[in-house]
């Protein structure tokens, strides 16, 4: 098992590198340029101010040298500074990941708690009200867009429920309910989305494995019906399951840049989306080592769960 | 009896009716950096109004009256200028404010090392001398009539403490002679300020607190407008007034003028457009009315670079006489095409990035159809490449949109002249170069006036750029209990310091 996690921790480094490296080219291939955002456009075709900004940025040199320089510099844990804001790149990253970690878990959470169940006894009961209900509500949840869901809370709040606000971030320390609360109208949009398609994941999981034989084996040997279920076919059925989420955690992330937007949230999505805007490279580039990081240990998890659960895999 | 004399003296004199309060701005950018004069974003500028002063002041009208500075003289040869600097004001850090920190601010911007971008701006300032604590004069090497604008616009030339040094401790810890001082900056969450209780205008400022919450969404600014937690809202695109118009307890304040444009820029340089006549037929194609009708909902005015609300240089639609190819009349556009040699109409492309921008390029192909031309939209995604494709002549067509700048000659010069790298048409017109040289220099008003008023029908004429609409830089709406709350031309708002709650 420890050779297991080692490995596969070791594989996470070239992932990593992939696609820190990736991003590194990308974004200085796309057109529109630091200096201009920076100085404006009239001090920008100063050509003697534009070479002296880019020799201070470091973006004179070749690519690949930027690169391998940035990997030295990150393996010290210097993250650089930001080009706009002039303040260390690893400041504005730690005090916004808790809020978007904060985000992402609740999120999570309630796709979870909304998918698996509905999933669930949507199989169970297929064909019943519960399975229809189930099959509409997944169909709308997949097909409406996160930022629409989103908006209309924001909107039908303001008008009808003038008492509640559903924008803006409650620091967790200073209040942890305020926060909670403020935090669930945002979560659920992305919640009801995600669950959505992981509600369609553990229903056709589920049916599969209700169809096995082993499960008519022990329906016939006589065990009540909650206990084939929840026992013996949902272990098996979580496989897929456990995978799917895993997947989708990852696209999670673009979930929350938007989000983020629409409900005001200072968090990492937010920070990477203006960094883009800004052509702040070392922003970026810091923004993407992390949530790649974290996209990357979502996975690492879950297949150390599904081995666990899966009895074939050897670890 | 004297006692209701001595009450009644006391509010007369007070001259905020009520006192207290906080008010909520929401505030769809964030300011990134809140240290004056280092980059030239724009969104910073609307705190600097309130944390620093400038040496003189433009009011909604466009009228300059005095600032930190009480009296100003010009000298006869135009070269110098003379500030006689107000007394006993004191920064926020407390020490009073002297003629060393205006020298300071204005070498600071000046200092190559420095890299400001409005170095260029304050090119014609060769030095500034402190001639007492409580006078400065200002050296120039030309004669430059935009300096009295752009000394009083807080996003160039806010006065800074000569004892705060330049690495990042004004984006922390401001410290201005404004009305309010700063409290807190976190970024992409919210700024707050509070009133500064030594601030030099008698009485002001009359509220506690002013808070700018970063809300990216101009939905979730509305939500929060309705909702109560914002006490204003400023909205950039018209669509959505009609949400708000009505509504009970909110008022539409009066928009400060058209001072921003849609400039449509034409390739002089190569292509089917370097053809004056076809340029000349597109602006005669265009119905600006239509325009203004469909992508602004009619909140709009027909006008040119130097719009109306830019007074007195402005061009004001129907005071003004008439400026040529600028009414709608498709069968001549039609007649002008075919002199051109394009009698069966002809193919253009054209880039926007912009959403408003797209909503006009699509009104446009549709309105010019009806003369021939089949427009092809290039929707480009971020307004920083279609900046870039300006620069390097890769357009037919291009629409931007342009902002408010204090000064004529800011918002016409880097644009028309003929070598300056951001030309938009890329066109070279010695007259018009001659024109623009000539109102930099000129300071008389009147002379001026006439000087942009030239420059607008040679642009009109020429179709060097063409405009097809002019609208208020936003529109604001404000909740009924603010009071005294007037929206400035520039979007700037200047009038914090004088408005109060009634609640």
């Amino acid at each position: 098992m420890g050779r297991y996690i080692l490995r596969r921790i070791f594989l996470l480094v070239p992932v990593v590198l992939g696609v820190t490296f990736l991003t590194f080219a990308l974004i200085r291939l796309v057109p529109g340029d630091i200096v201009t955002n920076m100085m404006g456009v009239t001090a920008a075709n100063n050509e003697e101010l534009r070479a002296q900004i880019l020799k201070e940025l470091g973006l004179d040199k070749p690519l690949l040298q930027q690169y391998i320089w940035w990997i030295g510099r990150i393996i010290v844990g210097d993250f650089g500074f930001s080009f706009i804001h002039g303040k260390p790149v690893i400041n504005q990253i730690l005090s916004r990941l808790p809020i978007t970690l904060q985000l992402g878990l609740m999120s999570m959470g309630m796709a979870i708690l909304i998918g698996v169940p509905l999933g669930v006894f949507s199989a169970i009961r297929r064909g019943k009200f519960i399975d229809i209900f189930a099959r509409i509500f997944s169909l709308l949840g997949i097909s409406t867009p996160s930022f629409f869901t989103g908006t209309l809370i924001v909107v039908f709040g303001a008008i009808y429920f003038p008492t509640i606000t559903t924008i803006g971030y409650v620091p967790f320390n200073e209040s942890p309910w305020e926060s909670t609360v403020r935090m669930f109208w945002p979560a659920s949009t992305l919640g009801i989305g995600i669950g959505a398609i992981i509600l369609r994941y553990t229903r056709s999981s589920v049916l599969e494995v209700l169809g096995e034989d082993y499960v008519r084996t022990a329906r016939a040997k006589g065990l009540s019906e909650w206990l084939v279920i929840f026992v013996h076919a949902l272990k098996s059925a979580l496989i897929p399951i456990i995978t799917a989420i895993g997947i989708w955690t990852a696209f999670l992330v673009s979930g929350t840049v938007i989000l983020e937007e629409v409900f005001a949230i200072p968090g990492l999505g937010r920070l990477v989306l203006s960094a883009i805007e800004n052509r702040d490279y070392p922003m970026i580039q810091g923004t993407v080592l992390f949530l790649s990081l974290g996209v990357a240990l979502v996975m690492l998890i879950v297949d150390l769960l599904v081995a666990l659960v899966d009895p074939r895999v050897k670890l | 009896m004297s006692t209701a004399f001595y009450t009644s003296a006391i509010y007369a004199n007070d001259i905020c009716p009520k006192r207290g309060g906080t008010f909520s701005i929401p505030f769809a950018v964030e300011p990134a950096d809140l240290t004056p004069g280092v980059n030239a974003q724009y969104a910073p500028s609307l705190i600097f109004d309130q944390i620093y002063d400038t040496l003189l002041r433009l009011d909604r009208d466009g009228n300059l009256g005095p600032g930190l500075a009480e009296e100003y003289k010009v000298a006869d040869d135009n070269l110098s200028i003379t500030f006689s600097l107000r007394k006993g004001v004191k920064f926020h850090h407390g020490r009073e404010f002297e003629a060393k920190d205006v020298v300071y601010t204005f070498e600071r911007l000046l200092d190559p090392d420095f890299k400001s971008p409005w170095a260029a701006q304050l090119s014609s300032i060769s030095n500034l001398e402190a001639l007492d604590k409580y006078t400065v004069r200002m050296n120039l090497k030309e004669s430059f009539a935009p300096i009295l604008s752009v000394i009083s616009t807080a996003w160039y030339t806010a006065i800074v403490p000569y004892d705060f040094t330049p690495e990042n401790n004004l984006n922390d810890k401001a410290s201005g002679t404004g009305p309010f001082m700063l409290v807190e900056y976190v970024p992409d969450d919210h700024v707050s300020l509070r009133a500064n209780p030594d601030y030099w205008e008698p009485g002001l400022p009359c509220i506690d607190n002013v808070s700018f919450n970063i809300i990216p969404d101009p939905q979730a600014q509305i939500s929060a407008f309705r909702q109560g937690s914002a006490d204003i809202v400023i909205l950039s695109d018209p669509k959505f007034i009609p949400i708000l118009e009505g509504k009970q307890g909110i008022t539409l304040q009066e928009p400060a003028g058209a001072v921003n444009e849609s400039g449509l820029a034409l390739n002089t340089a190569e292509g089917p457009t370097a053809d004056v006549r076809v340029r000349r037929a597109l602006s005669l194609g265009t119905d600006r009315q239509g325009v203004i009708d469909t992508v602004l909902f009619g909140y709009g005015e027909i006008g040119t670079k130097i719009s109306c609300g830019k007074v007195p240089y402005g061009w004001c639609d129907g005071v003004d006489p008439p400026l040529p190819y600028h009414a709608y009349d498709p069968e001549a556009a039609k007649k002008l095409l075919a002199e051109a040699g394009y009698p069966d109409g002809l193919k253009l492309t054209m880039q926007v990035s912009l959403p408003l921008d797209i909503q006009t390029a699509e009104i446009l192909e549709e309105q010019w159809q009806k003369i021939g031309v089949d427009l092809e939209i290039e929707q480009i995604a971020d307004f920083n490449q279609q900046l870039d494709n300006y620069i390097n002549v890769k357009h037919q067509l291009s629409i931007v949109s342009l902002v408010w700048q204090p000064d004529p000659h800011s918002d016409v010069y880097q644009i028309y002249y003929s070598t300056s790298p951001i030309n938009l048409g890329k066109f070279v017109d010695s007259k018009l170069d001659a024109l623009l040289d000539a109102g930099k220099m000129e300071l008389d008003i009147t002379n001026r006036i006439r000087i942009y008023k030239d420059v607008q029908r040679l642009i009109a004429d020429q179709v060097y750029m063409l405009y097809p609409f002019t609208k208020p830089v936003n529109w604001q709406f404000i909740k009924d209990y603010v009071k005294n709350y007037k929206a400035m031309p520039s979007g700037s708002y200047q009038y914090l310091r004088n408005l109060w709650l009634d609640k």
